[in-house]
């Protein structure tokens, strides 16, 4: 397991979600204003951009087909999407955001 | 009317109108052939006996699915409680898409009717079309000559079309069959040839605060085999799955993983990557970049932006080089490379075949000036250059010998040995003859870019020559094109020996083409004077491009309206001559002009309203967002170039 800086804590605004891209891996940083969660940046169903859906409290709808997963487990809550989202470990840290990566990276979009 | 989108798949491109309605239709190449011209590929709706085209009275909002060629439209109409979502995009195989989507929001079970209007103009005009219903695949076919149209659909509940007519337009009392749609029942008239069009009608029986599903698609080919083809195979596979093709396609397209744009805020990442996409629908599969596929502006002088100017196109190859899309660029590259003029210089335009377009240029110039806008063969040469700087692909360029060695000779034999500058040429905006601060810093560049050249490829000896022959010119724009006593560069040189002290943002060239340093005081008051004297003091802001432009002038309030690519240039001066992530900050803000002003798809218009914001002549301008891709690339270079010295 490494632990990587993503981000500084104020990239991300309360009620708001970015992407970053770290060593050719794309991670969705998001901003409840409860707390920060990172998951995979696409969806698990055709591979869109979640970074340009829409975030309604801990609810994430998906751009293209509008499937919504929960930002706290990345259970999905509506298809079409089947599978989860990974979610990594997030920590705030002198104003910038940690996340712990393990084996189980998001595929990469392009080798 | 601006386009609010357009998608398209390098063969053909479809632009749509603020009202989801088609207004271009290219095929077989981007920018040859618009089979629609303008005229209107409308959508209607039926609701139990209230009949509305979509339109007037609907709250329509358009963009693109999120780094997609694959468009997203929502419509709604209060009066008659429904809601409609369409999404647009043409698949690999040359079949124009769409699936629609509509709400019944009563809380009533109803029949609706969705119709489509069809008013081609196959190749361009309207004599001698036929059009008819084939009841094998029950679509109806445009055709003439070797363009096929056919159009067919199905609801999610598998129904096809469900009623038909074919008739006649644009003569007397024959306003076109989009007429017979507004009863909700069309005729069923099987053929008619001429001038002609067609509509064609879906029926769904939907339950209250239901939703159902159309697919429609537009399949085109050379003959009817091959369109009959295409259309049983999108009835095999589905728009459904073929959509979500084109989506992945698009999004793995547009991902290129080259540069990290994570530092930048997410409206400017949206609008590059919708920059590079809708750059990408104007790219012909055969190498042509148009400079916009809007037809709008046939209306204004009877000819279109559908043409490859090689300004723009070298301008957009190198934001293509520069964001990793080497692709598109070498196609580019190649087209010029069979373009040129024996000569070594490039016509004023080129239609997407390769052949010189249309041209206001006069022959007879003063004292045998030619018809060109020099600066167009310059930008080819110089654009080469940096595309191999880049990926040193030194086959490739052996592959286009006359980009280096043709371009080189004209160059220098275009050189006035008097006065040591280009002689005489049309400027970039097509408006005046003499001589030019932006040629000039154009030519500079390429003579340098051929010095390089020469240098790898050729001959050493011959690239001193080029890098005298550079000097020279740079020499005598020092003395001939800056003014000392406003310490600035002026916009030209007339061939009477006049100068033109207007102030112009073209200018900027001197420090684009690197013909001088962004910091050298002669750069920065030149800066400095178009940032005072062009930019526009109204709510909107944005640069003009000079002095009292004429050029589709709203108003007389201010000195002329705010241009994209004008903008972005002062947007690069201050990313060049920055010192500090701080000094940043202002170039960035402009970058987010870019982005502000455009339309929500994200499409860059050539000017805007200085008082509304709204788009003025042609809408998408590909200059525009290649201006913006640049201006990004070079923010990002300069942010981490600045990083890692701190």
């Amino acid at each position: 397991m490494t632990i990587q800086r993503i981000c500084k804590k104020d990239d991300v605004p309360v009620g708001s979600m970015k992407q970053f891209d770290l060593k050719e891996s794309e991670f969705l940083v998001v901003n409840t204003g409860e707390r920060f969660y990172c998951l995979e940046a696409r969806c698990t169903h055709a591979g869109a951009p979640l970074a340009e859906g829409d975030l309604d409290g801990d609810i994430l709808t998906c751009p293209w087909h509008y499937s919504q997963f929960r930002v706290s487990d990345g259970s999905v809550v509506r298809g079409p999407a089947n599978n989860p989202l990974n979610v990594y470990d997030i920590t705030v840290r002198d104003g910038q955001l940690f996340i712990e990566l393990n084996e189980t990276r998001p595929e990469l979009l392009i080798d | 009317m601006p386009r609010e989108t357009v998608v398209g798949n390098g063969r053909i491109a479809v632009a749509f109108d603020s009202k989801m309605s088609i207004r271009d239709f290219f095929y077989p190449r981007v920018g040859l052939e618009n089979h629609v011209s303008g005229h209107e590929l409308k959508t209607g709706l039926w609701v139990d006996g209230d009949f509305r085209w979509l339109g007037d009275g609907w709250e329509i909002e358009t963009k693109y699915m999120p780094e997609t060629l694959v468009s997203r439209s929502r419509a709604s109409h209060p009066a008659l409680d429904v809601q409609i979502e369409t999404n647009d995009a043409v698949n690999s195989q040359d079949v124009f898409l769409r699936k629609l989507m509509v709400r019944n929001v009563a809380k009533t079970p109803r029949k609706f009717r969705i119709f489509f209007t069809h008013d081609f103009h196959i190749y361009g005009d309207s004599v001698g079309d036929t059009v008819m219903h084939e009841p094998a695949q029950n679509a109806v076919i445009h055709y003439k000559r070797q363009r096929y149209f056919l159009i067919d659909g199905v609801t999610s509940e598998g129904a096809g079309i469900y009623q038909f007519a074919t008739g006649y337009k644009e003569l007397p009392g024959r306003e076109g069959t989009w007429k017979d749609a507004e009863d909700g029942v069309l005729s069923g008239n099987p053929i008619a040839q001429g001038s002609v069009d067609s509509a064609v009608s879906f029926e769904m029986d939907l339950l209250a605060e239901s939703i159902g599903t159309l697919y429609y698609w537009i399949a085109c080919g050379r003959n009817l085999k091959q369109v009959v083809e295409l259309d049983s195979m999108v009835k095999k596979i589905g728009v459904e799955q073929l959509l979500l093709e084109s989506e992945n396609y698009w999004s793995a397209w547009v991902n290129k993983k080259e540069i990290n744009l994570s530092i930048l805020p997410k409206e400017i990442i949206r609008t590059y990557k919708n920059s590079l996409l809708i750059m990408r629908s104007h790219a012909d599969s055969r190498g042509g970049i148009i400079a916009s596929c809007d037809s709008d502006i046939m209306q204004f002088n009877r000819d279109t932006y559908s043409y490859i100017w090689t300004r723009d196109g070298a301008i957009a190859a190198m934001a293509f080089d520069m964001a990793g899309f080497r692709d598109t660029s070498m196609r580019f590259f190649r087209f010029c490379n069979l373009a040129i003029a024996d000569e070594g210089f490039f016509h004023h335009k080129y239609s997407p075949d390769g052949s010189v377009g249309s041209s206001w240029l006069p022959l007879a110039g003063s004292k045998g000036m030619l018809p060109i806008e020099e600066d167009e063969t310059a930008l080819v040469l110089y654009a080469l250059w940096r595309h191999f700087q880049k990926y040193r692909d030194i086959e490739f360029i052996e592959s286009v010998p006359k980009l280096v060695l043709k371009t080189t000779e004209f160059l220098l034999d275009y050189l006035d040995p008097d006065t040591g500058l280009p002689k005489p040429c049309f400027d970039l905006w097509e408006e005046r003859s003499g001589v030019f601060t932006w040629t000039a810093s154009t030519v500079y560049a390429a003579l340098n870019a051929a010095a390089k050249f020469w240098k790898v490829i050729y001959n050493r000896e011959r690239f001193e020559a080029l890098n005298i022959a550079a000097a020279g010119l740079r020499e005598a724009m020092l003395k001939r094109l800056y003014d000392p006593e406003s310490q600035r560069f002026i916009k030209a040189v007339y061939p009477d020996g006049s100068r033109d002290l207007t102030v112009d943002s073209s200018a900027s060239a001197v420090f684009l083409y690197g013909g001088f340093d962004a910091s050298d005081r002669s750069v920065v008051e030149t800066m400095n004077s178009i940032r005072d004297k062009l930019w526009i003091r109204t709510r909107v802001g944005g640069l003009a491009r000079y002095e009292n432009d004429e050029y589709q002038r709203a108003s007389r309030e201010v000195t002329g309206n705010p241009w994209f690519i004008c903008t972005l240039w002062l947007a690069r001066w201050h990313i060049a001559q920055a010192k500090s992530s701080d000094q940043l900050v202002k170039g960035l803000e402009l970058i987010s002009w870019a982005a502000k002003h455009a339309l929500a798809s994200g499409v860059m218009a050539e000017q805007v309203h200085p008082f509304t914001g709204e788009p003025v002549s042609v809408s998408p301008l590909v200059w525009s967002h290649a201006e913006f891709v640049i201006a990004v690339c070079e923010y990002l270079e300069k942010y981490r170039e600045l990083s890692s010295m701190a």
